[in-house]
C-alpha cells in the first residue's frame, strides 16, 4: 500500500517546490544545478482540488544557448499535478501570452467542454484571459496535461497528472517511494520552422540514410542480383527502410522531468524499498525504449489502469502513453534510460541511494531497419525470409483478402485515394506481440501490446454493435497525412451514437507508427483476451499493422480524435460527434 | 492574399484551425559553379516555388555566364500535384542566347520517379518548333553528408532554332557527376566533371563542341 501521507495544499502560481508525501518522491527541487536561474527549481507539485496556473513565456538553456519555453507557472514541464479520486477540481488557467492558448486533460473523462480543445470544446483561452476548468475526477492513476493550441506542446506546455484513488482506497500493488518520470522533446528551433523543413524536405533530419556502403555490404553478403531484389520494392515504392523518425536528435535535446542527459535528474531510493515510477511520454514527436539496466521492472499500470503485472527488461513508451512500472534496486546506482526509436539519441537519469552519484549510461543500440513487415506485407518473425512471390502480389486482391468476417457490421466511411495516400497496406496483420522496430531480437523481454492484461475483469463487457475501419495514412514524400486519405481540413466529422458499443480497426498504411488518441472515452483494447480488456487512451499503430479496440460510446458532444505526433496531427485528425 | 495573411497567421495560432499546409516558399540553387574550360564559364540551375501541398507556383532558371555571352532558360509555371510523386506543370519559358529572345510555352512532369530518380521532362511549345528536354537526377550517399549526384539531361527538337544554336534531331547531352559535401542540409559545396556534346546540326551547323570539364560550386537553399 503506498506510505503516503495525505496533505492538502492549496497552491497557486507556484516557485515553490513541494514535497510530495512523506519521501524525498515525486523530484523537489534539492538545490542542484540548474541551466539557467529563471527555469526556476524544477519540477514542482501542486496538490488539492483547486489550482491557479499561468501559462507564459519563460528564457530556458537546454543546449548552451538561451531559448523561449512556453512554460506553466514558469516551469517547464509544469507542476505535476495530485488531485484525488472523487473529488471536484477547479483549474484556473491564465493565459500571460500574445496568443490564445489551452490546456486539454489527457486521457481524463469529463464533460466536452472541460476537454480543452479549441473549437472542438471550447473557444480557447485568448491573450489576457483566465478560464476555469471544473469538473469531478472519475479515475486515478498516472496522466498528463498539454496544450492543443499551435505547436505549443513542442515549445514545453505539458506537466504530469497524479490522481489518487479515492480516500480509503488502494491501488492494487504496493510500493515505498513514487516518482514522476516525464520524457519530452525539447527543440531550440521554432516549430513551425521544423514543421516547413520537413514540408520542404521529409527527410531533412534523418542522418540514418541507406548508402552506397550499405548496398555494397549487401551484395558482398548475398550477391548483386539478391541485394537488389531485395532493394527492389523499396526503390519501386520510393520508401526508406530507415525512415523511423521525422525529427530526431539532429534538432532535439531529450529531457527526462525537465533536465537533460548532462543535467542527470535524479532519484533516491533505500536499498530494498520498491520505488514505483510514473513513465509518461510528454513528447511531441519522440518515442522512447525505457530500460533500467540491471534492473527488472514490473509493469503495473498501463495509460493511468492498473493491469496484471508483467516483468519485462523494456517497454517502448509512445507519444503520449504512460506506464507505471515497480523496481526494487539494490545498492548502487541505475540509469533511467531512454533511447528514441531511431536511436539518434537518448536521456539517461540516475535513481540511486545518495545524492551526487551519476549512473553510467549504457550504449545505445544501433538502429535496425524497417522489414517488409513494417511495410504491410507479412508477419515480422518470418520477415526477412520472404519469398519474392509475395512481394509481386496484386494490390487489390490482397487488399480484398484481408476483409475480415465479423459477427458485427462494418460501416463504410469515405475514403480518397490521391496525391495524399502513397501507399496501401497489403497484408496488414495484427502484431501485438511485436515489440516493435529496434526492440525485436535484441536479448531482452520486451513489452508488447499482447502481454497487456487489464487487472480487472472485463468479461461482461457488452460486444461491438458495429465496427469502422480507419486507414492511417500519408505521404512521406510531400509530408502529408490523413485518415482514410482525407486530411482533417477536408473531412467530415466521425459519428458514434451514445449508448453504442463501437469497435474500431486501425490499418497503419504508413511506414511511420502513429499513437492514436481519442478523447472523452477509453479504449479497450484487443489483446488476446476478451476477459482482460485492457483500457488505454492512446494506443501505438506500428506501420503496416493493424489494431483494434472497442469503445463504450458513453459521452455525448464533441471530442477530439488523432494522432498524436505533432506534426501528423494537423492532417491525421477527426472531430467525433457523440449523437 | 488576404486569405493566405490570414491562414499563414492562424498556422502559428489556433491549432483547432489545422492549417496541415501553410503557404511557403523556398529557393534551392541545386548548381552554382565555375566550369573549367574556355572563357571559364559560371553555371547555375535553380528553382524556387511559392505554394502549398497541391498547388505551387514554380520558377526554374538554367544556364551559363562568360565574358561576352550568356545563354539561360527560364520558366515560370503553374505546378499541381497530381500524383503521389508526380507534378503537372504549365506555364512559359524564356530562352537566351546573347541578345536574342525565345519564347516558349511548356507543359512538364516533374517527380520523383522509382529507383528515386528526381525527373524532369518538358515539352517546349514554340510556333516554330518543339522541343522536348529530359533531367534525370539520383543521390547517391556515400555518407550521410556525402553525397554524389550523377545528372544526365538530354534534348531534341522538331526543327531548327537558329537564335538558340539549336539543330532539328537529338541536339545535345549533358552528362554529370557532382560530389557534394552537406556542411548543413542548406549548404553544400561540390566538385564534380561535366560532359556535354552537341549532335546533328547543332554540331555541325551551329558548332557546339564536344567537352569535358571540371566544375567546383555549392548547392545551397533556403
Amino acid at each position: 500500500m503506498p506510505k503516503m501521507t495525505r496533505r492538502t495544499f492549496l497552491q497557486s502560481a507556484a516557485v515553490a517546490a513541494l514535497l510530495y508525501g512523506a519521501s524525498p518522491s515525486v523530484s523537489r527541487a534539492d538545490g542542484r544545478r540548474n541551466q539557467t536561474d529563471s527555469f526556476g527549481k524544477g519540477p514542482s507539485v501542486l496538490k488539492g482540488n483547486e489550482f491557479h496556473l499561468t501559462i507564459d513565456r519563460t528564457v530556458v538553456n537546454f543546449t548552451g544557448k538561451p531559448a523561449i519555453a512556453t512554460t506553466v507557472n514558469g516551469m517547464m514541464p509544469g507542476p505535476t499535478l495530485v488531485w484525488r479520486e472523487g473529488e471536484e477540481v477547479t483549474i484556473h488557467v491564465t493565459n500571460r501570452l500574445d496568443v490564445s492558448t489551452s490546456i486539454h486533460w489527457h486521457g481524463i473523462i469529463l464533460p466536452p467542454e472541460m476537454d480543452g480543445v479549441p473549437d472542438i470544446s471550447f473557444d480557447g483561452i485568448a491573450p489576457g484571459e483566465t478560464f476555469t476548468y471544473r469538473f469531478t475526477v472519475r479515475q486515478h492513476g498516472t496522466y498528463w496535461y498539454h496544450s492543443h493550441s499551435g505547436f505549443q506542446e513542442q515549445t514545453g506546455l505539458h506537466g504530469a497528472l497524479v490522481i489518487l484513488p479515492k480516500k480509503g482506497e488502494t491501488e492494487p500493488f504496493e510500493y515505498d517511494r513514487d516518482y514522476v518520470v516525464s520524457l519530452s522533446d525539447w527543440s531550440d528551433e521554432k516549430p513551425e520552422s521544423i514543421y516547413r523543413k520537413l514540408k520542404i524536405q521529409s527527410d531533412y533530419y534523418n542522418f540514418n540514410q541507406r548508402t552506397v556502403g550499405d548496398f555494397f555490404h549487401e551484395v558482398a553478403e548475398k550477391g548483386f542480383v539478391e541485394a537488389f531484389k531485395a532493394r527492389k520494392m523499396w526503390n519501386e515504392m520510393r520508401m526508406s527502410d530507415r525512415d523511423l523518425s521525422d525529427v530526431t536528435a539532429y534538432t532535439y535535446t531529450f529531457l527526462m522531468n525537465g533536465r537533460n542527459d548532462r543535467d542527470d535528474w535524479h532519484a533516491l531510493f533505500r536499498p530494498g524499498e520498491k520505488v514505483r515510477l510514473r513513465f509518461i511520454n510528454q513528447s511531441a514527436m519522440t518515442i522512447f525504449d525505457v530500460r533500467i539496466p540491471g534492473l527488472k521492472m514490473r509493469v503495473v499500470a498501463a495509460d493511468g489502469n492498473p493491469v496484471q503485472p508483467v516483468d519485462v527488461d523494456e517497454f517502448r513508451i509512445a507519444v503520449a502513453e504512460s506506464y507505471d512500472v515497480i523496481v526494487e534496486p539494490e545498492e548502487g546506482a541505475y540509469c533511467l534510460f531512454a533511447q528514441s526509436i531511431d536511436r539518434s539519441g537518448f536521456v539517461g537519469g540516475t535513481l540511486c541511494t545518495e545524492r551526487g552519484v551519476r549512473a553510467k549510461r549504457p550504449p545505445m543500440d544501433k538502429p535496425q531497419p524497417l522489414t517488409m513487415a513494417d511495410m504491410g506485407m507479412g508477419d515480422w518473425k518470418s520477415d526477412g525470409r520472404m519469398g519474392h512471390e509475395t512481394m509481386a502480389m496484386d494490390h487489390t486482391k490482397m487488399k480484398m483478402a484481408m476483409t475480415p468476417e465479423n459477427p458485427w457490421p462494418v460501416t463504410p466511411l469515405p475514403m480518397r485515394k490521391g496525391v495524399g495516400w502513397t501507399m496501401t497496406a497489403m497484408d496488414p496483420r495484427y502484431r501485438l506481440d511485436d515489440p516493435g522496430v529496434g526492440l525485436r531480437h535484441n536479448g531482452r523481454r520486451v513489452l508488447t501490446y499482447a502481454d497487456l492484461r487489464n487487472y480487472y475483469c472485463t468479461a461482461d463487457d457488452p460486444q461491438p454493435d458495429r465496427e469502422i475501419v480507419l486507414h492511417l495514412t500519408g505521404n512521406m514524400e510531400r509530408y502529408i497525412w490523413s485518415i482514410n486519405g482525407i486530411k482533417y481540413a477536408d473531412a467530415e466529422p466521425l459519428c458514434f451514437h451514445y449508448g453504442e458499443r463501437l469497435r474500431v480497426t486501425f490499418v497503419n498504411d504508413t511506414m511511420m507508427p502513429h499513437p492514436m488518441h481519442l478523447h472523452g472515452m477509453w479504449s479497450d483494447l484487443e489483446t488476446g483476451d476478451d476477459a482482460r480488456l485492457v483500457r488505454k487512451h492512446t494506443v501505438l499503430v506500428q506501420p503496416g499493422a493493424k489494431i483494434s479496440y472497442r469503445v463504450t460510446v458513453d459521452a455525448r458532444g464533441s471530442w477530439a480524435y488523432h494522432c498524436h505526433m505533432l506534426y501528423h496531427m494537423l492532417g491525421m485528425f477527426r472531430k467525433v460527434e457523440v449523437v | 492574399m488576404k486569405k493566405i495573411l490570414i491562414s499563414t497567421m492562424l498556422a502559428a495560432s489556433l491549432f483547432a484551425e489545422m492549417n496541415d499546409d501553410p503557404l511557403r516558399a523556398t529557393l534551392l540553387a541545386d548548381r552554382l559553379e565555375w566550369q573549367a574550360t574556355d572563357g571559364d564559364p559560371v553555371a547555375w540551375d535553380v528553382a524556387a516555388y511559392a505554394g502549398y501541398d497541391i498547388d505551387k507556383l514554380y520558377f526554374y532558371s538554367e544556364g551559363s555566364t562568360q565574358s561576352d555571352e550568356t545563354e539561360s532558360e527560364n520558366e515560370l509555371l503553374y505546378s499541381r500535384a497530381v500524383t503521389p510523386f508526380w507534378d503537372l506543370q504549365g506555364g512559359l519559358e524564356m530562352d537566351t542566347a546573347g541578345s536574342e529572345r525565345k519564347y516558349w510555352g511548356i507543359l512538364a512532369i516533374q517527380g520523383l520517379a522509382p529507383y528515386f530518380i528526381d525527373t524532369r521532362i518538358r515539352l517546349k511549345i514554340s510556333d516554330e518548333a518543339v522541343g522536348v528536354n529530359f533531367d534525370f537526377e539520383y543521390e547517391a550517399l556515400l555518407t550521410q553528408r556525402l553525397i554524389l549526384t550523377p545528372r544526365i539531361e538530354m534534348e531534341a527538337y522538331s526543327a531548327d532554332v537558329p537564335e538558340l544554336g539549336i539543330g532539328s534531331g537529338f541536339s545535345s547531352l549533358a552528362m554529370g557527376l557532382r560530389l557534394r559535401y552537406e556542411i548543413v542540409r542548406e549548404f553544400a559545396p561540390y566538385v564534380g566533371v561535366e560532359y556535354v556534346n552537341g549532335f546533328g546540326d547543332t554540331k555541325k551547323v551551329y558548332g557546339m563542341k564536344e567537352d569535358a570539364r571540371f566544375v567546383a560550386g555549392v548547392r545551397f537553399w533556403f
